[in-house]
């Protein structure tokens, strides 16, 4: 089931998107982020919908894998759209059963809303479908660096998310096996009720536990060995550099924020 | 030859427990490994060969006794990164010394802490790929790779430091026969062809048979030292510390007890298949 | 108890790109108190083999039998089969948990819902069986031990479910000379003593030699070789190809046959080597 998750993962590609730097996507995401609450009407719908499509179309990421990962969202997404439609009130009656009743103010806050969620995802899905984890990881690193000043422990972090994206595969299969192991002595981990449940997940969680500490400090000790000493006077294998294709991504990103700011200013 | 690490008089010791009671894991070792040598550490678990080999990059200093690599101490702070880059370690469990999600950036792990420039970074990470032969597997995910290849990649790793020496502590233990076999090429590689001095720690007899020199573990002690022929022909005394000796020996030591006529310090088949070839000659005239 | 497998085919990720075939329409059939050993490198399909017997991963299609139930059926209660079919995974030692020893291999005789008094003397009964002293050791903590006492630990885990069937995967992996000893020892003692069916999944083809009545031998997700050890090891070539060395023992008697040496009968362990190497000189 696990392996179902999409969201998050990396599509191995050589799109222009693929190849644009890490430090720019993660920018031009959070951007796009911005504009999805700057837009006001149904023109500035038109425009953060086909600049989506487009970049879509150029990651060549296939649209079945970018609905796969909508699922695990999908429930908050129609829980978002019925609260909109039913609890928002104003304009016409549309229709009414009971004490509930749908109105246009409703309907229109409600499509509009959940299209802005699932523009939201697709974005920051296309960020990471397009991004190996490790570039993403020396972005943030590169792009929090000159907040280190102000104390942000910009190469810490990093280092901490990427070692988190190596363990993972290493302790869902040891989870895999631990579970496995107590299933043969007995344990049962689909029947009885939550509390029954919750119980029966310490004979996979403390040996879990105890498993990652001693990987913890074993790991530790190989990094010592190999003479890590924290950010400080480290170079890289790779270095991020800048590409003619971020400066044509740059002012794309930057021409719709304008669209939008003026669709606010003008016509809202 | 000089040595290129000493260890004098070592006293290691640690509290274990809730109780916090005082363990001796080394207890008084004088040790000195000769530049490009092989030598082999043999021991049973417990025995203190693991915390031997941590006290040879200053990963644990002693309690006592002092070590030196290439004349540098240990205990000197000043040093101590110059001397793990010096002595260079592979640990028993591939997945725990793994930093990276993809194999040559985990090579590089180590030059990159080095400060070395991203230019040699990448000359070096494509030279100790393909000195361990997994240079194809450069852009893989290390949770692809059988535990062999993992290891291949974390000696690639050690050896893309530029180390004089490297310690490998239990590298096969988790193993199957065949990435054993791998590695241990490697190993020998390392030392013939590149020069190397090597410390391989294990338990596997068979692995140390062919090392310049094979030292014995007891209790924190060093019990039994010398070349593989003396160290193995002590049957009896091996075999009391709960440890194996290699099948030739084991076999020539029971046919010599039947009292056969064949010499004591045979460690190979080879050697012992003659033995034998001779005494049915005679045998037979 | 014996276990029958037939045609047995299971498919890791199924239907995704990276499908793996990891057994490929396997037959065979362990006899009721047999000592049987199941050889391959990894990634041979022995790991996920094991898993079947006793219902822990579901075949993609195939049945197996244990003795006589086909567990595939629906409606069979796989808690049940589990209760007679005892599986020690690779490195048991990581799935302890509990505060005490003692607790720890209570862990499965509780699940099975006995009486305090059955489980303490299933405790106390496992314990003997891997020589663990239960006055010194059933209050200790788990993590306190050494790892072959850990080990030790987690297979009387396992036997205190009293099952018919054991199955163990590497049980020596990683452990010293002495330690690997002290796990086939107690292996043979139960087997000779409990009587029960022992399934040994293993690399070191000296200790199938020395322990084993039959031997699988599996490769690709496949079983290559069927037999007893002695009929096992005469395809050396084969067992060479797929990376598996024979025992010393017979790699020194085919050095004596280059040398036109031929030991009497055929040798597989280190004593048998010695007895017919005396018998030709004697003579």
């Amino acid at each position: 089931m696990l392996k179902d998750i999409t969201l998050g993962q990396y599509y191995p590609g050589e799109s222009v998107i693929h190849r644009m730097d890490p430090r720019f996507k993660i920018i031009a995401t959070l951007l796009y982020i911005v504009a999805l609450f700057v837009m006001v009407n149904f023109t500035s719908y038109i425009f953060t919908v086909t600049f989506l499509v487009v970049v879509v179309a150029l990651s060549k990421v296939p649209l079945k894998f970018i609905l796969r990962g909508m699922k695990p969202i999908f429930i908050i997404l129609i829980l978002t759209f019925l609260l909109n439609l039913f609890l928002t009130k104003g304009g016409d009656n549309i229709f009414s059963i009971g004490f509930l009743s749908i109105t246009t103010q409703g309907l229109r806050s409600a499509v509009f809303l959940a299209s802005r969620l699932i523009l939201l995802i697709t974005s920051s899905s296309i960020l990471t479908y397009t991004t190996k984890p490790i570039m993403l990881t020396d972005g943030i690193e590169q792009l929090l660096k000159p907040f280190r000043k102000i104390g942000v422990p910009a190469h810490e972090l990093a280092m901490m998310m990427s070692i988190a994206l190596r363990f993972i595969p290493t302790l869902m299969e040891e989870t895999d096996r631990i579970m496995k192991a107590q299933m043969a002595r007995g344990a049962d981990f689909e029947t009885g009720n939550l509390i029954v449940r919750a119980k029966g997940l310490v004979p996979i969680l403390i040996p879990l536990f105890i498993g990652s500490l001693r990987r913890a400090d074993e790991l530790a000790m190989a990094m010592e060995a190999r003479c890590y000493q924290g950010g400080d006077g480290r170079t890289r294998l790779h270095s991020l550099k800048y590409s003619h294709l971020d400066l044509i991504g740059a002012i794309a990103i930057a021409a719709l924020l304008a669209v939008l700011i003026i669709q606010r200013i003008y016509f809202a | 030859m000089s040595s290129i690490i000493e260890l004098k008089n070592v006293t290691f010791e640690y509290k274990s427990g809730e109780e916090g009671r005082v363990v001796r894991a080394l207890d008084g070792v004088d040790l000195a490994i000769e530049e490009g040598s092989f030598t082999g550490i043999i021991g049973v678990n417990g025995s203190g060969k693991s915390t031997l080999a941590k006290n040879m990059n200053g990963l644990m200093l002693p309690t006592e006794g002092e070590v030196l690599v290439k004349g540098m101490n240990t205990r000197d702070p000043e040093t101590i990164w110059k001397i793990r880059q010096t002595v260079g370690m592979v640990f028993q469990n591939p997945d725990n010394q793994m930093v990276s999600a993809i194999v040559e950036d985990d090579v590089a792990f180590g030059p990159e802490n080095l400060g070395v420039e991203p230019q040699e970074i990448r000359r070096r990470v494509d030279m100790a790929l393909t000195d361990v032969g997994m240079y194809d597997f450069r852009k893989k995910a290390p949770h692809m790779l059988s535990g062999g290849q993992k290891q291949r990649v974390a000696i690639a790793g050690v050896v893309a430091m530029l180390p004089d020496v490297i310690v490998f502590d239990e590298p096969t233990a988790m193993l199957d026969p065949k990435g054993r076999r791998e590695v241990l090429e490697i190993i020998r590689k390392l030392n013939r062809e590149s020069g190397k001095t090597v410390v391989l720690i294990t338990h596997f007899m068979d692995e140390v048979a062919r090392a310049d020199r094979v030292v014995v573990m007891d209790d924190g002690r060093v019990t039994l030292d010398g070349k593989p022929r003396e160290v193995f022909r002590e049957v009896e005394q091996l075999k009391a510390l709960g440890l194996d000796v290699p099948f030739a020996t084991e076999l020539a030591d029971r046919l010599r007890k039947e009292g056969m006529d064949i010499p004591e310090d045979v460690i190979f088949m080879e050697e012992l298949a003659e033995e034998i070839g001779r005494l049915e000659l005679e045998a037979r005239s | 108890m014996s276990i029958k497998v037939e045609h047995l085919t299971h498919i890791y990720n199924k239907g995704l790109t990276y499908e793996t075939v990891a057994l490929d329409d396997v037959s065979f059939e362990i006899e009721t108190g047999a000592f049987a050993g199941i050889i391959g490198h990894t990634g041979s399909g022995k790991s996920t083999l094991i898993q079947h017997f006793n219902g822990i991963l579901k075949p993609e299609s195939g049945r197996i039998f244990v003795n006589g139930t086909d567990i595939t059926e629906k409606g069979i209660k796989m808690t049940e089969i589990r209760k007679r079919v005892g599986l020690v995974f690779q490195y048991p030692e990581y799935q302890l948990f509990e505060e005490t020893v003692a607790k720890d291999i209570a862990f499965g005789p509780t699940k099975m819902g006995l009486s305090e008094e059955e489980i303490d003397k299933r405790v106390r009964d496992a314990m003997e069986l891997v020589s663990l002293d239960y006055d010194i050791y059933a209050g200790r903590s788990p993590f306190e031990l050494s790892g072959g006492q850990k080990r030790r630990v987690a297979i009387a885990g396992v036997l205190a479910m009293k099952p018919e069937v054991l199955i163990l995967d590497e049980p020596t992996a990683g452990l010293d000379p002495r330690a690997h000893r002290e796990i086939l020892d107690m292996l043979e003692k139960l087997h000779q003593l409990e009587g029960c069916t022992v399934i040994l999944v293993s690399h070191n083809m000296e200790d199938m030699a020395e322990i084993a009545d039959t031997i699988i031998v599996m490769e690709h997700g496949k079983i290559v070789l069927q037999g007893t050890p002695r009929e096992v090891y005469e395809h050396r070539d084969l067992l060479m190809d797929i990376g598996l060395e024979p025992p010393a023992a017979m790699q020194f008697t085919r050095l004596l046959e280059e040398k036109g040496i031929k030991l009497p009968g055929s040798v597989m362990t280190m004593n048998e080597t010695a007895e017919a190497i005396l018998r030709l000189l004697r003579n």
